[in-house]
């Protein structure tokens, strides 16, 4: 408990994290603001509220972590979120999240319930929404994407080295095209994707409060990448926890394990173990734009045969631009894509409302957000918004389809569409 | 208040004026509405409202008034002196949902919007036609017109461009009775008292401020910002005093010491000479480069006399933000050092500068608590920075008395308790110090000409007001 | 000017009226005027203020603004306020028990050059003032008008005289830092600091500014002043003697349209009082009336804001909430009417 409570007393409330904050921009209430909710897990560790008092507020949370960008205590509100949620669950578990969890985390799972959509009409079945948000469902149950072949690759690049891609758990599913991307973008720099088997990165439960199942899908992960190759990313929810596998562990580690005293020096053996694992492990994760950036990208892109008269622009992932402070190297390689026309998209760096699964368990503010969103996308008049995670994604091309308004594609479907024609993707 | 007590009272009345959404309560609640940006005083509320237009408002108000019930106004809570701390509990009017642009008129440049509206967000709503809202109070991201309007806020660029009163053209407030009022308009305040001079800067104890008409002003097509190092505090303080001096009124003239420092050199990275002591930051700015770049030459002359160490000049827009970004986020990154402060904000005659952060420094090692400045050193408004643990009550005891100590020595010097903070709670047992009882009687009959009630945001500015000293123990007993 | 110079008999004046002219060692042949009271400290003035039923301190040779009482301009299009404009106006002429006079608190109190603060008492012309500063290189960009700066400092402040240089120097109440105020109740109290920015409290000084002498008799002032520059001169427009102010840039656009043919004005624009003759002045109030103008116009060259220049007539101009919240702040300041009476039609 030290630790969290350590955490929050870095916040001087002072603020300035407010206007950044959606939960805070939309209800214009204290409690759904980060300084409001650190204030309550404050008071929640102090006695002075029940944590299921400070319940509703905490659900409410996008963990967007916009908050951390503005805060200029550097205060750790992601995992000052994601312990609260984890004390919370701690007392009274939602099996619902976690069966939601479970299924959207495995790949096998939710292939089966996306065919069984197919019956039901798009959107997830009132008595599951009811059962896990309390109100109507707002999001459609992705479609997987087509994957159409590709025009065979042609590049003059040598061979560089290998790198590890991260297929992850829904992204597999869902953008398996983005994956090809990945690769042959990859590819045009030099490197190689070794394939290797592999699971979830534990993100959407950290996120949710989950923290044991992340660690232990996190442990799971370090033993998948075992050689001390780049682990590219295109994810940025995944990127952003596989980058802070450390302090996942750091925190979990003052918890006082619960079982018998072997039990706990077992327990206590293996994380020690563990944690030297992850050390060279974060090191090396990278995220996709960040990697495609720094080894030479932009300048491939000038032989690149572009988008002409594509007007673009592009949606900052949370957990990439909050989480994982990227946002110049995205920008960077879209603007150099040739022929193409940017214009920056206004409040770029709000959430969309998808976080993950907030938009199944919060619909009505996922609703709101997805609105004001696609309201500053209609007014660039973009013809294609590209953005760096799959939550993102899905949820705005939702909402664009709804108000014809533009294309998403992912930054990598994006980059090699500037190599082999738009007319690839639509 | 004997009258008024939260546990017997029933809000129903209130919430059937209002949706479901817009009337907060409950535990979680009340504590997160007990305070605002200063912590020390803490009182919970009954109730949070969350109006939507002038008339909500109105609606609201006169409920409280018809009931009874105490009401304070409040915006993003980034008020520093605890001015939105419902002292007697009960209603919270959060202006955060009145957060509309009503008209834009960029030939007669002005604008009215609704108070909840942060002032950043005004002033990015013109920056395409080249203006600008002046104010610039370091929370302009998130601090809210109203708030702005209530404390009379400053800001960096006060220097050049005055406080708030000198941009607000005219209010529709509701007076403490519910009543709607129009005060001023397009055309500014019209002949007769200046009512909007008394307005700005009251608090929110005169009414709730709901829509304001605010000038707006060119964005000036030169401007030159520069850092200048100094070994000592010494040559710093007088290097400003020697600016000042020699005319320039540069359009911002701000310092930071080495406590501030240490915290944006680790929160921002920001570069400076290792032996440097104390930063100036200057910022120039005018219609013309031949005017700047002359203003630049006797801020560098005089800098130069009193022996800096070095002067940088940002190279372009994006670093002259990122200065700013620093300067602005300065005391937020103290966080970073302690868990608690205390940002105190006297003011004290240019001249005596040196003198007094001499002073500041021996109080604080005299009571050995830690303390930094950042401060507008060209209005001569100081902002030493107690950083401590609140949770430890030693130490916030000589928080507060080193607060004392230092406010009083500013009046000594023929100051203010405060330039731009406000009174709220926090100061209001120093108003004495500065005014005798004449003076505040007066002040309080100024008071009387829109509030001559209890309720509306009570127990704020002026000491001694009836029922409030029996609470004073309590809201300190809720923050230890 | 009728009030104050021009002195009408009294027939009837309280005992007490005649022991205090008596101890200001006003003869007895003059005591059957209103009889002229010339306080020489915060003290005596505080004395007067205590002793008379009415006062008016208001001076005499003050350059006035009060012609421009008369009726407000309006657009037919929008209904906009453009300007004002009207027959020449004074404060009623209403019973008066003394005259103040503070020619004799006429005294630079304190000069602060390195703080850039100047304290003065009220008394003190604005022309010997600016003497006093132009010869330690300092200013006071406020009201600077040939023939206005005969009129004191304090009677500047009360009456909140507009001036050219509004624009770029801002208002009175931009400049004075503090006051030291003597009520109608005879309390002596001061209000703000000798700084540049203060929020300390209710800013009660700021009432004062434009308050025409009504709540308070201001005693002292500390200003803000600024190193001399090379500031122009900027001479108002004059078309023989009609007035008229402009209040806003859409009436000043239509304005100046109509005044270009007929004269050339200053290059830069900064002439922020433009005189003209009564039949123009009609031409011109015709023409702003039908005025659709609605071009942009630069701020920075014609930014005038009219603010307070009002004589008897001007209470029943303002909105009804105005009046309202300025009886109410008289009741509370001055509940006998005794300050200046006239002043803003309270008698």
């Amino acid at each position: 408990m030290h630790d969290l409570e350590e955490l929050t007393t870095h916040c001087i409330r002072c603020g300035f994290c407010l206007e950044d904050c959606p939960t805070f921009v939309e209800t214009g209430s204290e409690l759904e603001s980060p300084r409001g909710r650190i204030y309550l897990v404050r008071s929640a560790i102090e006695g002075k509220l029940l944590w299921e008092d400070i319940k509703p507020h905490m659900d409410l949370c996008l963990g967007c972590r916009a908050c951390e960008t503005a805060c200029p205590s550097a205060v750790q509100y992601g995992a000052i979120l994601e312990m609260a949620r984890d004390q919370i669950d701690r007392k009274r578990p939602s099996l619902t999240k976690k069966a939601l969890l479970a299924s959207t985390t495995n790949p096998t799972l939710l292939k089966t319930q996306l065919k069984a959509a197919k019956f039901i009409g798009g959107k997830m079945p009132g008595f599951v929404s009811r059962a896990l948000a309390g109100e109507k469902a707002e999001a459609n149950l992705p479609k997987p994407q087509i994957n159409k072949p590709l025009p065979p690759l042609i590049t003059d690049t040598p061979v560089r080295g290998e790198a590890y891609m991260l297929t992850g758990c829904a992204m597999q599913v869902l953008y398996p095209r983005v994956h090809e991307c990945t690769r042959r973008l990859l590819r045009r720099l030099g490197y190689v994707v070794r394939d290797v088997d592999q699971g979830c990165c534990g993100a959407l439960h950290a996120h949710n409060g989950d923290l044991e199942t992340a660690r232990k899908l996190g442990e799971a992960l370090t033993e998948q990448f075992p050689d001390d190759f780049p682990i590219v990313v295109n994810s940025a929810g995944c990127g952003s926890t596989m980058k802070e596998y450390d302090e996942l562990l750091e925190y979990l580690m003052t918890i006082p394990p619960s079982g018998s005293s072997d039990d706990i020096a077992k327990e206590w053996e293996a994380s020690q173990q563990h944690k030297k694992k992850v050390d060279g492990f974060t090191q090396r994760t990278f995220d996709l734009s960040e990697f495609l950036f720094s080894h030479g990208l932009l300048d491939e892109l000038k032989n690149a045969k572009g988008l002409s008269n594509k007007r673009i622009t592009y949606h900052d992932a949370c957990h990439l631009s909050h989480g994982q402070k990227i946002t110049s190297p995205p920008r960077q390689l879209i603007q150099a894509i040739p022929n193409a026309q940017y214009v920056e998209l206004p409040e770029s760096m709000m959430c969309c409302g998808s976080a993950g699964v907030y938009n199944v368990l919060q619909p009505k503010m996922a609703r709101r957000l997805l609105n004001r969103k696609v309201k500053h996308i209609q007014e660039t008049h973009a013809d294609i918004v590209a953005t760096g995670n799959p939550g993102c994604h899905a949820w705005i091309a939702q909402g664009c389809e709804e108000q014809k308004s533009a294309r998403v594609l992912h930054t990598a479907e994006l980059l090699e569409a500037a190599f082999i024609g738009i007319e690839e993707f639509i | 208040m004997g009258a008024y007590n939260d546990s017997r009272m029933d809000f129903a009345g209130l919430r059937s004026k209002l949706r479901a959404d817009q009337v907060l309560d409950g535990s979680a609640a009340v504590r997160a509405y007990d305070c605002d940006a200063y912590t020390v005083d803490r009182s919970k509320p009954s109730v949070i409202v969350l109006p939507e237009s002038t008339s909500e408002v109105a609606t609201i108000v006169w409920w409280c008034v018809s009931a009874g019930v105490p009401f304070t106004c409040r915006g993003a809570g980034t008020g520093l002196s605890g001015g939105a701390m419902p002292a007697l509990g009960g209603v919270v009017i959060s202006t955060k949902r009145m957060n509309q642009i009503l008209e834009i008129d960029i030939e007669n440049r002005c604008l009215r919007a609704q108070t909840g509206i942060a002032n950043r967000r005004i002033s990015d709503a013109v920056k395409a036609d080249g203006l600008h809202f002046a104010p610039d109070p370091s929370s302009q991201s998130v601090s809210t017109l109203g708030g702005n309007i209530g404390e009379n806020a400053g800001g960096p660029h006060t220097l050049k461009y005055g406080v708030t009163v000198q941009h607000i053209l005219g209010v529709t407030m509701v007076d403490p009775l519910g009543e709607v009022l129009e005060i001023g308009g397009k055309l500014g305040c019209g002949p007769g008292y200046d009512f909007l001079g008394i307005i700005c800067g009251s608090e929110g104890t005169l009414g709730i401020v709901t829509e304001a008409w605010v000038k707006l002003t060119p964005i000036p097509s030169v401007i030159e910002t520069v850092l200048v190092a100094f070994p000592t505090i010494r040559s710093a303080t007088e290097t400003v005093a020697g600016i000042i001096a020699t005319g320039t009124i540069p359009a911002a003239l701000e310092m930071m010491d080495r406590g501030i420092m240490n915290a944006v050199s680790m929160a921002f990275g920001l570069e400076y000479p290792a032996e440097a002591q104390a930063l100036l930051l200057v910022e120039c700015d005018g219609e013309s480069v031949e005017a700047v770049e002359a203003e630049i030459e006797s801020v560098r002359a005089v800098c130069e006399g009193n022996g800096c160490l070095e002067m940088s000049v940002a190279k372009d827009e994006k670093e002259r933000a990122r200065l700013w970004m620093v300067r602005k986020k300065g005391i937020g990154a103290m966080g970073r050092i302690a868990p608690s402060i205390v940002t105190h904000d006297g003011v004290i005659p240019r001249s005596k500068l040196p003198e007094m952060l001499d002073f500041v420094y021996s109080v604080a090692s005299e009571k050995n608590i830690g303390v930094a400045n950042i401060f507008h050193a060209g209005d001569g408004n100081l902002h030493p920075c107690f950083y401590f643990d609140d949770r430890d009550s030693v130490q916030v005891e000589k928080v507060v008395e080193a607060g004392e100590i230092i406010i009083r020595k500013c009046i000594e010097l023929g100051g203010s308790v405060s330039g731009e903070h406000g009174i709220g709670v926090e100061k209001m047992d120093l108003m004495p110090l500065m005014f005798t009882p004449a003076d505040l009687e007066a002040q309080a009959m100024a008071k009387r000409i829109f509030n001559d009630g209890e309720l509306c945001n009570p127990c704020k500015v002026l000491p001694n007001q009836r029922g409030c000293a029996e609470h004073r123990m309590r809201w300190r007993g809720v923050a230890t | 000017m009728a009030r104050g110079g021009d002195v009408s008999d009294q027939a009837s004046r309280p005992d007490k009226m005649r022991t205090f002219a008596d101890a200001m060692g006003i003869p007895e042949s003059e005591q059957r005027i209103t009889p002229r009271l010339s306080p020489e400290s915060v003290d005596e003035l505080r004395q007067c203020v205590l002793e008379c039923r009415t006062l008016v301190t208001r001076d005499p040779n003050s350059y006035r603004m009060d012609r421009v009482a008369g009726s407000y301009v309006r657009s037919e299009e929008t209904g906009q306020m453009l300007a004002i404009s009207g027959p020449p106006a004074h404060a009623l002429d209403v019973e008066v028990s003394a005259w103040v006079s503070l020619w004799k608190m006429n005294q630079v109190i304190a000069f602060h050059p390195s703080d850039q603060i100047v304290t003065v008492q009220a008394g003190m012309p604005l022309i010997a003032l600016n003497e006093f500063l132009r010869k330690e290189n300092f200013e006071i960009p406020v009201g600077l008008n040939d023939k206005s700066q005969g009129s004191s400092v304090g009677d500047f402040i009360a009456m909140n005289l507009p001036h050219w240089n509004l624009a770029k120097s801002g208002s009175w109440r931009d400049w004075v830092v503090k006051m030291k105020i003597v009520l109608a109740s005879g309390e002596v109290i001061v209000s703000g600091a000798d700084v540049v920015k203060n929020v300390s409290g209710f800013d009660l000084h700021k009432l004062m500014i434009g308050a025409r002498g009504t709540l308070g008799v201001i005693a002292e002032v500390t200003l803000r002043i600024r190193p001399a520059s090379a500031l122009r001169e900027y001479p108002p427009l004059w078309l023989n003697h009609g007035e008229l102010f402009l209040t806003n840039r859409e009436g000043l656009k239509a304005a100046m349209e109509y005044i270009r043919p007929m004269i050339t004005p200053d290059e830069d624009g900064f002439a922020m009082e433009y005189h003209v003759d009564e039949e123009s002045c009609l031409l011109l109030v015709e023409s702003l009336r039908n005025s659709k103008a609605n071009t942009v116009f630069d701020h920075a060259r014609y930014g005038h804001v009219w603010r307070s220049h009002v004589g008897k007539f001007a209470l029943p101009e303002f909105t009804e909430t105005q009046q309202r919240l300025m009886k109410r702040t008289k009741e509370i300041f001055d509940p006998t009417y005794k300050l200046n009476p006239g002043e803003f039609g309270f008698i």
